[in-house]
């Protein structure tokens, strides 16, 4: 089972890097629009695969839904056939870039490689972690072997699932309205502000 | 498939996405790019939320309330914001970008250069 996972999770990686190198190489920006949108189903699959339901939901509609249709229609609204997807004159910016993405992914590689996770944030496997959340164990292991006690107060342990969050979308909806309600209201404000700006920017001027 | 491999990924579309935003003169390919770091970020965040550990969670014994599992969704709660900021960001750079080309004739963000001394 873990294997599989595994397999999936690189062919799903494989897929939005290969989908994502499209969209910055391509010469046709209607071509990198819907590699764009194929790189956004793959992270949504990956969202998946995180154990994050909603989120990948969220990712599907709103990016895969959404956003690849606007970039389309930005696309069909200002096509310009002669001009297509031109790299920069100034080879220089390319190179540097292309030595700048470099650099980046090594040096991220690096701290994610050398740093452990586990030991920093973590007495407990993986496991243990996510039994504990999704309530299936009372005893568990820690990492050094110890037996741990974990005690359950306010957590509903009949919505317990084999190794998943129990109930994301729920956990959620409370930590959004409860923990983060003035972000909440804040990025509501947000996109209204968004869309109203949007509109004006994009009216036709009937006097002019 | 562990934290780990999760960040590298990550970072690969992250570095894709720079190289985009930094090499190319479309702007709507521009807005692509950073719609493509936007993801990379957004996976790092639910990778750590689902591989690392509240600290509320690594004592012995361990407590277990609301609480706690609702700061282990901390990182999801992040990838829902960034996915609806860059949803506001994406329409908005849209709407310039269709301003800009209807008076420039043009999405090359090279050409855009009327402030330039």
């Amino acid at each position: 089972m873990d294997g599989t996972i595994d397999v999936v999770f690189w062919i799903m990686s494989a897929g939005a890097i290969v989908t994502a190198l499209l969209v910055v190489t391509v010469k046709d920006v209607f071509r990198a629009a819907l590699a764009l949108a194929g790189s956004f189903l793959s992270v949504g699959g990956i969202f998946f695969l995180l154990q994050a339901e909603f989120v990948a939901v969220a990712q599907i509609l709103v990016y895969v839904g959404a956003i690849s249709i606007i970039v389309a229609f930005a696309i069909l609204l200002t096509r310009d056939m002669g001009q297509g997807n031109p790299t920069q004159s100034n080879r220089l910016l390319v190179v540097g870039g292309g030595v700048m993405a470099a650099l980046f992914v090594a040096v991220a590689g690096f701290v994610a490689y050398d740093t452990n996770w586990s030991d920093r944030d973590s007495r407990l496997t993986d496991l243990d972690v996510t039994a504990a959340l999704t309530g299936q164990y009372e005893e568990s292991t820690n990492r050094s072997g110890d037996t741990v006690l974990i005690a359950f107060t306010g957590v509903d342990e009949t919505s317990a699932k084999d190794g998943v969050f129990a109930d994301t979308t729920g956990w959620l909806g409370g930590l959004l309205v409860r923990d983060y309600v003035l972000a909440l209201q804040a990025l509501g404000v947000l996109l209204l502000a968004a869309i109203i700006g949007s509109i004006a920017l994009v009216r036709e001027q009937a006097s002019e | 498939m562990n934290l780990e491999n999760v960040l590298l990924v990550s970072a690969v579309l992250f570095a894709i996405g720079l190289y985009g935003a930094l090499t190319r003169r479309n702007a709507i390919v521009l807005l692509m790019s950073i719609e493509l770091m936007f993801n990379a970020v957004n996976i790092a965040a639910v990778g750590f939320s689902r591989y690392t550990v509240p600290a509320a969670l690594t004592g012995s014994p361990v407590e277990v309330t609301a609480d706690t599992v609702q700061t282990a969704l901390s990182g999801h709660v992040f990838a829902i914001f960034i996915i609806a900021a860059a949803a506001a960001e994406v329409a908005l750079g849209l709407a310039l970008v269709i301003a800009i080309y209807r008076q420039r004739e043009t999405a090359d963000v090279s050409e855009l250069d009327t402030l330039r001394g």
